[in-house]
């Protein structure tokens, strides 16, 4: 059994889904984390960043980096299911842009997500914010002129297009997406109908996936 | 063959050395960013023009040395540079791997590129406050680290990255003050002897990164 700390719309929501289509049980730990200083020193006790997503492994391994628990669930699950399997001709690029994805485009929030920590005053920070919005957009580009169909390796679905779903919630926003980048925002709905995936949706967007 | 588009001292030394603990084959095609036609050369495969860029032997085109690393491990298993699958050490080999490309390494973002952040005035408040953030998580890094390796009695990648990664900002005078067991890994790393040609070439007397 995974235990997967968690929060509605943040990182844990990669690792839940991922493990929904993987069939494998986990237990939710909703974790308040900036609310609640009790739900933080939980979290902190298991990992020291208070990151989400943070998990323990059903071994008992505590695991961070959403990147990382995705190819941990994805090597344990049926070969095939969420990746291309050592070997297979997909393998580079798979590993190559579920990579990308968080060491560039997941890594650039950290810019506008604490824009306090690189400036001081309103008008410093807001700049920044804006700046970080320009350069994620050019990354972005990037992953949708490199895009497959009916998923993002083509015709096999992996954990890159759950990521692409995930990730355009976040700034700049599927209106952004469905304006700029049509291969990302059509993979982005495919993987929002999925059944398996709609409790997953609930939790963490309530009202269905639609309603944003 | 293995492609691996390079400049002395960057990302590009992960992958040589990886390549080189692996025993593969490799050609290197030096790029300076600075030059128009290497530009050239370069964003015909990777439009964001970032170092590594490699072309492995089936064709395939892939960034991020991460990304490369783990394609390595899993390519030469002989080599024993990860945990294989169901290994118990595997889970905490993805976890520190996948933290070093993308929350360390991804914080250069910030000092690297200052002038994407914020004007002439700000900048060397951008930089001192990018340095004093990926302090902060090397502590973190340091806090998690075994002995005589990352994860203990395994070698793996994470310690190539460690050994590289060490010498950039904020270098290695300051993990010899501030985190030890990353200092002795990163010199171990450093003695191996396999990596002496890659080192010269990177890190040698006269480098920009020595």
């Amino acid at each position: 059994m995974y235990r997967v700390y968690a929060r509605p719309n943040w990182g844990s929501v990669f690792v839940e889904a991922l493990l929904a289509l993987a069939d494998e049980p986990c237990e939710r730990i909703d974790v308040d984390i900036r609310g609640n200083p009790a739900d933080r020193a939980k979290l902190a006790a298991v990992n020291p960043l208070v990151q989400l997503p943070t998990i323990v492994t059903p071994d008992g391994t505590v695991m961070t980096e959403s990147g990382a628990i995705a190819l941990y669930i994805a090597e344990r699950a049926r070969p095939g299911l969420l990746a291309p399997p050592p070997g297979d001709a997909l393998r580079a690029a798979w590993l190559r842009w579920q990579i990308f994805l968080v060491a560039n485009v997941y890594a650039s929030y950290l810019i506008d997500d604490m824009p306090a920590r690189w400036a001081d005053g309103e008008a410093a920070q807001a700049s920044i914010k804006a700046r970080a919005d320009v350069f994620r957009r050019g990354l972005i580009e990037v992953v949708e002129q490199n895009c497959g169909a009916p998923w993002f390796l083509g015709a096999r679905f992996t954990t890159i297009d759950v990521f692409v779903s995930v990730m355009t919630r976040w700034s700049p926003r599927r209106d952004w997406y469905r304006e700029n980048c049509p291969k990302l925002h059509a993979i982005a709905l495919a993987v929002d109908r999925m059944p398996a995936l709609a409790e997953i949706w609930q939790y963490n967007y309530g009202g269905g996936a639609g309603a944003h | 063959m293995y492609k691996v588009y390079e400049r002395e001292g960057w990302g590009s030394a992960m992958v040589e050395a990886l390549l080189e603990l692996a025993g593969q084959k490799y050609e290197l095609i030096a790029i300076d960013p600075s030059k128009p036609d290497d530009r050239r050369i370069l964003s015909a495969l990777n439009p964001l023009l970032q170092l590594p860029t490699v072309v492995v032997p089936d064709g395939t085109v892939m960034t991020e040395s991460g990304a490369i690393a783990l394609y390595i491990a899993e390519q030469a298993p002989h080599a024993k540079l990860a945990p294989m699958p169901g290994d118990r050490l595997r889970a905490a080999w993805l976890r520190w791997q996948v933290f070093l490309v993308a929350t360390v390494y991804a914080s250069h973002i910030v000092d690297d590129h200052p002038e994407r952040w914020g004007d002439e005035a700000q900048r060397d408040d951008i930089v001192a406050r990018g340095l004093a953030w990926r302090q902060e998580l090397w502590q973190v890094v340091d806090r998690s680290a075994g002995s005589p390796w990352f994860l203990g009695g395994t070698f793996s990648t994470i310690d190539v990255f460690i050994a590289i990664m060490t010498r950039w900002a904020p270098r290695r005078a300051w993990f010899e003050k501030n985190t030890p067991k990353l200092r002795a890994i990163a010199e171990a790393v450093d003695r191996l002897p396999a990596l002496q040609k890659v080192w010269a070439r990177n890190f040698g007397p006269g480098k920009d990164y020595q």
